[in-house]
């Protein structure tokens, strides 16, 4: 309490100071005495590894360098400052842990770079053990105060035990505020990822323990106009490597510098104290946080993200044209509707608590300008909007009949990309639309009542935790949130109040965009489960993930559609592991799976019950 | 050889035919006992000398000044700081609480006799009370002054509530002198379905002694300042045995006389009695010598509506299954009453001796104070004040010097040998050293060589005593606070060693979460360790906020110290260490002794007292009594 800030190199000796670690170096010395030199040379060679260290030198030299590399990069970087410099007021009482999304690379280092520049001290960031092995880099990292976790835990008990204490260490002792990415890795889709409890867990020890009177969590959402890797992650999610964090990479991917990629921004919101959070269960020697809260806080930190996650213009556009795509099967759309459409967009978002950047007043012109900055996706031409410029100058033509004779509607490549800007708006419309539909579907089934339109409701949000995994958070509320947006918005009208009944109601535009951003993935996953049922012989999850990719692309190439989901890898993968877990398919003992045909059969019923167009014909009849 | 007759007293030397030799025999056996019936502090009509509405005796208290901008001094001249003017106390007050000491809240007055509510007793109650001899009152004055104790809710509520209301007081009250009174009143209470709150010197902190609200029988406050006759003292075998009136100064003042000590000073040991020690499980400031009440008492009588629980001898130890003492002791009055006690003495001791120790910060005294315990070399007492408890105690100093003494001693050992201490972080610990004058001289180097140890250093005798005197006044200081807008309140714990320092910190920052979370603008949080055993120390928060811009001060009070008690409960901390459960902590009571612990305990209720005439209604949270009394 009153005790001093410790250096780097203090923290880690007080993690050597623990009576876990002396109970290690006992037992290793019970077990066989010439153990413990051993494991006491382990010990500092994997403290060694983790640690951070701080180098003023390295981290001025690093801030000149990026603001070169920004002012050739980007336009700006926005901060809403009010909250930083409130929180920069209340620091020192009690650890204060960042916790923002992770899209980037350039995520920590601006990160670092933000704080330098409010002159709060930078955080102690925990890094992926890849960039250790980058020549020189790593080590500049880690001066800059990067401290290395491993990918995984398994194989390494000891290395557990001492990369916790460290943690708990670094919070109760260390002078900066800590900062994790809870998704673990970087989002390639620019959707928030399951989050991973591991980390929070340990971040929470130290308070369960009494050594600090309370974490505060910031949730921070960076938000970038345009993905410096936004190539990458469009090869990345065709099942294409991502190349391996490499020095000579990094020199190499100095391309990237050549182009603009407009604007990043720091979101941050206010701090969720734990001690507010987190049940405390006194009595017990080592104790432990209860699940439950655990998963509720993550999932409250992703929806927290998503709400504090910058939705731009580009966002808006791509929205429009993402619709127009998967609904009318069309690549262009008239300028004018777009910005109709943006301008509707824009206010229901913000009705729902989205960060929405303002408008200019000229609409049309601001699209133009997302047309430049993102100008690999999409062009303007005459008037429109074009998600393909193979088609420039045939107008309003829809596919284009590629050299191996299949029918392709835009480039894959341009498809994904384009769901890079729409995932973000469909992870904050997921919960409405997915009400929308269940009772859309319903209300074409007899018995439309509440309680059956809020289990389906709850059953698909469970169904697709891993694609949108922040609506799982307080669902009883978001079942009653959902229903009053959507007759807010006039998507849906009340024809008896009594016994909830809702038909459609008049805002198409909305119930159109909802519609287009929701059905695909139950379809996609209605497929899935159709072909998985007809697979009888154990196969590995690879196997699975293949025949279920062709039987995506087959099912788009045959009814001539575009659902860029189902181009991508993590779509069908995210599909089998929830198969997976709710035991649709279960493991025999050769890490193969069979498939539970009774379990799948039931899915399907339940899935295709929702009614969505299956074909060509119904689809254009449907709204 | 004649004896010469002339120098032995009369009665001695001739015999009276008139008198009885074995009434002389008996005289003189009670005289080497030293039975006696003290004159107590505390008379029948307590308001004589003690506040009704506030801590302490009538004419020592904190007033304003009206010189300069207001000076803060303390009246009487019972305490060292009396007829003092406290200019720093005054600049503390205005930097901590920002107050207005021009702005006075008034307490209201006592009552008129009219304004009191009815008394319930029955005629027929009366008339058995006259008969039994047993002295009574139904005056509102003396009813409305026994119907609380000391904790913010009660004094707040006289102090201001009483101007709308009058709160829920007792409809009766009886002077009980000897154990078959109050067998009788006990067992009329029992036949007339109504109820005893037994009250000895009032300075409850839990509300243990509070009227309960809704209790709609008639209440029987059953004062036992009256029974404070001592049977005996026993010098071969040590011990006293006295009934439990007996106030704690008077109980020493008396023995001290006679050479001998029972060694027990709580910090209310002014104001409270022998038996409200044994009903809360009291613990005394000098517990390292002389015990804490469990293990001063050997024996006790306590009657209940089935009968007198008593166990047989004074043994000084002994295995006869569960030891009954353990029921009577922290019972807070839900059981029986406790009449009387035995008690083990000590000779006085040939010194005492003040000590004072400096230390850079309280996480160094803290494992100073562990050393300590662990190598069992505790002095008599031994306190360890925070930084904000160190800088407030200096402000009660009258004017002149205001960084004193402590901060010269470290000012020379600065410039000679000692670094690091810094005036915003040292803390203090307080010493009292008791034994025969080698004993004292050795326990104080054996301690200095451990304080050494901890970058500590010795600070004076005059500190030390200064800190130990400090602990009486503190306690008025409330009732000047509430006449400025400030509420105050101590509260306590017991904590093993290992999570103490993690509770003072947690604790602070919940106070200072909820503050802000309440809207408290100025609040004041202090800690210290005024206890250390084996395995854990006893810790003891101050805590007071200026409630200015807040409707309901004692609720925002209570809801703030509610969440600091569950954060001490979160960091391993008792629900009390001295101040016992009451009704205040009662929510917390099964959590804390399990769901058969509180089932044991109503069984047990459910023996000695199946009617509930003992209906004060602490340690359960129910709404209904346990069983109710048919009515």
């Amino acid at each position: 309490m009153d005790t001093k800030p410790s250096s780097p190199e203090d923290i880690k000796k007080k993690v050597l100071d623990t009576e876990l670690y002396e109970a290690i170096k006992e037992l290793a010395r019970d077990c066989d005495p010439s153990n413990q030199s051993i494991v006491c040379d382990r010990a500092r060679e994997i403290l060694k590894e983790i640690g951070y260290s701080k180098s003023l030198r390295t981290i001025k030299w690093l801030a000149l360098l990026i603001v070169k590399i920004l002012n050739k990069l980007m336009n700006g970087i926005y901060v809403n400052e009010s909250e930083l410099l409130k929180l920069k007021e209340s620091m020192g009482n009690c650890p204060l842990v960042f916790v923002p999304t992770h899209r980037s690379y350039g995520d920590f280092i601006l990160m670092a770079f933000v704080c330098f520049m409010y002159e709060i001290e930078i955080p102690c960031v925990a890094a992926g053990l890849d960039f250790l092995s980058m020549w020189v880099i790593g080590e500049v990292i880690r001066n800059t105060k990067a401290f290395y976790i491993r990918r995984s835990f398994r194989s390494d008990k000891l290395y557990k035990l001492l990369f916790e204490q460290y943690v708990t260490k670094l919070l109760s002792f260390g002078d900066s505020p800590l900062e994790f990415f809870i998704e673990g890795t970087r989002s390639r889709n620019g959707k928030s990822l399951k989050p991973k409890y591991g980390f929070l867990s340990m971040v929470l020890k130290p308070f369960l323990s009494g050594e600090v009177p309370d974490v505060k969590l910031v949730p921070v959402a960076i938000s970038y106009d345009r993905f410096l890797e936004e190539w990458l992650f469009i090869r990345e999610q065709q099942g294409i490597p991502k190349p391996k964090e490499s020095t000579s990479g990094l020199l190499k991917a100095k391309s990237i510098l050549k182009e603009n990629y407009g604007n990043a921004y720091f979101h941050f919101g206010q701090p969720i104290s734990v001690h507010e959070w987190i049940r405390r269960q006194s009595d017990i020697a080592l104790p432990k946080p209860v699940l439950h809260d655990i998963t509720e806080l993550a999932s409250l930190i992703i929806k927290t993200h998503i709400q504090l996650q910058v939705i731009g213009t580009s966002h808006l556009v791509m929205i429009c044209l993402y619709n127009n795509l998967v609904t009318n099967n069309k690549t262009s759309m008239s300028l004018k509707s777009v910005a109709d459409r943006v301008r509707m967009l824009q206010n229901v978002l913000k009705s729902f608590g989205a960060t929405v950047l303002q408008l200019q007043d000229d609409i049309e012109r601001e699209i133009l300008q997302v047309s430049c900055v993102n100008a690999r996706l999409v062009c303007a031409k005459n008037g429109t909007l074009q998600l393909d410029d193979q088609s420039v100058g045939c107008g309003e033509s829809n596919s284009s009949i590629t050299n191996d004779g299949k029918l392709e509607i835009i480039d894959h490549d341009r498809a994904i990309g384009l769901l890079l800007y729409v995932n973000p708006v469909a992870a904050v419309l997921f919960s409405p639309s997915l009400l929308l539909l269940v009772i859309l579907s319903g209300s074409k089934m007899s018995g439309n009542c509440d309680t059956d339109i809020e289990k389906t409701f709850k059953d698909l949000s469970y169904l697709f935790e891993d694609e949108f995994p922040a609506a799982l958070y307080e669902l009883e509320n978001s079942y009653q949130t959902s229903k009053e947006f959507l007759l807010q918005h006039h998507c849906i009208y009340s024809i008896n109040e009594a016994k909830d009944g809702y038909v459609l109601s008049t805002n198409l535009a909305l119930v159109d965009c909802l519609y287009s951003l929701i059905y695909p993935y139950i379809l996609g996953y209605l497929l899935m489960a159709q072909r998985l049922l007809q697979i009888n012989d154990a196969s590995t999850s690879q196997q699975l993930l293949n025949e279920c990719k062709i039987t995506l692309r087959t099912f788009m190439d045959h009814n001539r559609r575009m659902f860029p989901m189902f181009l991508t890898n993590p779509f069908v993968s995210s599909c089998i592991s929830t198969f997976i877990k709710t035991e649709h398919l279960y493991r025999t003992s050769d890490k193969k799976f069979l498939v539970n045909p009774r379990k799948i059969a039931s899915m399907i019923s339940q899935l295709s019950a929702l009614n969505i167009p299956m074909n060509e014909s119904r689809m254009s009849s449907k709204l | 050889m004649v004896r010469d007759n002339s120098k032995i007293p009369k009665w001695l030397a001739e015999e009276d035919a008139k008198e009885d030799p074995y009434s002389l025999e008996q005289k003189l056996m009670d005289y080497a006992m030293c039975k006696t019936k003290l004159n107590g502090i505390i008379p029948k009509n307590r308001n004589e000398v003690i506040k009704w509405n506030g801590w302490g005796y009538n004419d020592s208290k904190f007033i304003i000044k009206p010189v300069g901008d207001g000076l803060v001094a303390f009246t009487g001249n019972r305490y060292p700081i009396g007829d003092l003017d406290l200019p720093h106390f005054t600049q503390w007050v205005k930097d901590i609480f920002e107050v207005d000491i021009n702005h006075k809240n008034h307490p209201a007055p006592l009552p008129p006799p009219e304004a009191y509510p009815k008394s319930l007793a029955s005629q027929e109650f009366l008339e058995a009370v006259d008969k039994a001899g047993i002295s009574k009152s139904l005056d509102g004055v003396d009813r409305l002054v026994r119907c609380h104790g000391q904790t913010l809710h009660d004094i707040y509520t006289l102090r201001f509530n009483l101007k709308k209301s009058i709160p829920r007081i007792p409809d009766v009250v009886v002077w009980p002198e000897t154990t078959e009174h109050v067998v009788t009143l006990v067992a009329l209470a029992e036949r007339m379905t109504m109820v005893i709150i037994p009250y000895g010197g009032g300075t409850s902190v839990s509300g243990a002694v509070t009227c309960p609200d809704n209790e709609p029988r008639p209440i029987i406050s059953l004062d036992t300042t009256q029974m404070n006759q001592i049977f005996y003292v026993d010098k071969k075998n040590l011990l006293i045995s006295c009934q439990c009136g007996i106030v704690g100064q008077d109980l020493e003042r008396f023995l001290q006389s006679k050479g001998f000590t029972v060694g027990h000073e709580p910090d209310s040991y002014e104001f409270s009695t022998v038996g409200g020690w044994v009903a809360t499980r009291a613990s005394g400031m000098k517990k390292n010598v002389y015990g804490n009440i469990e293990d001063l008492l050997v024996s006790a009588t306590m009657v209940t509506p089935s009968g007198i629980l008593h166990k047989k001898g004074l043994h000084p130890r002994q295995s006869v299954g569960p030891d009954f003492n353990h029921v009577i002791l922290g019972s807070e009055g839900t059981l029986g009453v406790v009449t009387e006690v035995v008690l083990k003495i000590r000779p006085v001791a040939e010194v005492r001796k003040y000590g004072s120790v400096v230390f850079p910060t309280f996480t160094d005294g803290v494992n100073c104070m562990r050393e300590i315990a662990k190598q069992r070399c505790q002095p008599a007492s031994i306190r360890l004040m925070d930084n904000e408890q160190f800088r407030f105690g200096q402000t009660l100093k009258p004017a002149g010097g205001f960084f004193n003494a402590i901060v010269e001693t470290i000012k020379k050992a600065y410039l000679t040998n000692v670094k690091g201490f810094d005036l915003e972080r040292i803390c203090v610990a307080t010493l009292l050293f008791e034994g025969s004058k080698k004993s004292v001289e050795q326990q104080e180097a054996r301690i200095n060589n451990i304080v050494k140890d901890f970058g500590g250093m010795p600070a004076g005798e005059k500190n030390g005593e200064r800190g130990y005197m400090l602990t009486f006044v503190i306690a008025y200081i409330r009732d000047i606070g509430l006449e400025f807008n400030v509420v105050a309140e101590s509260f306590e714990t017991s904590v093993p060693w290992k999570h103490t320092l993690n509770l003072c910190r947690n604790v602070k920052y919940v106070i200072g979460k909820e503050c802000a979370r309440h809207k408290v603008k100025r609040h004041f949080i202090s800690h210290r360790v005024t206890q250390t055993y084996d395995s854990g120390c006893c810790v003891y928060f101050y805590f007071a906020f200026n409630w200015q811009g807040l409707d309901d001060p004692v609720g925002t009070y209570e809801a703030i110290e509610a969440a600091a008690r569950e954060e001490i409960l979160a960091n391993q901390g008792s629900l009390s260490h001295h101040h016992g459960v009451g009704k205040l902590r009662a929510r917390w009571y099964k959590s804390q002794v399990s769901e058969l612990g509180e089932n044991l305990y109503r069984q047990a209720k459910r023996a000695l007292d199946p009617n509930n005439v003992f209906g004060v209604g602490n340690l359960l949270t129910d709404e209904e009594p346990p069983l109710k009394a048919k009515l």
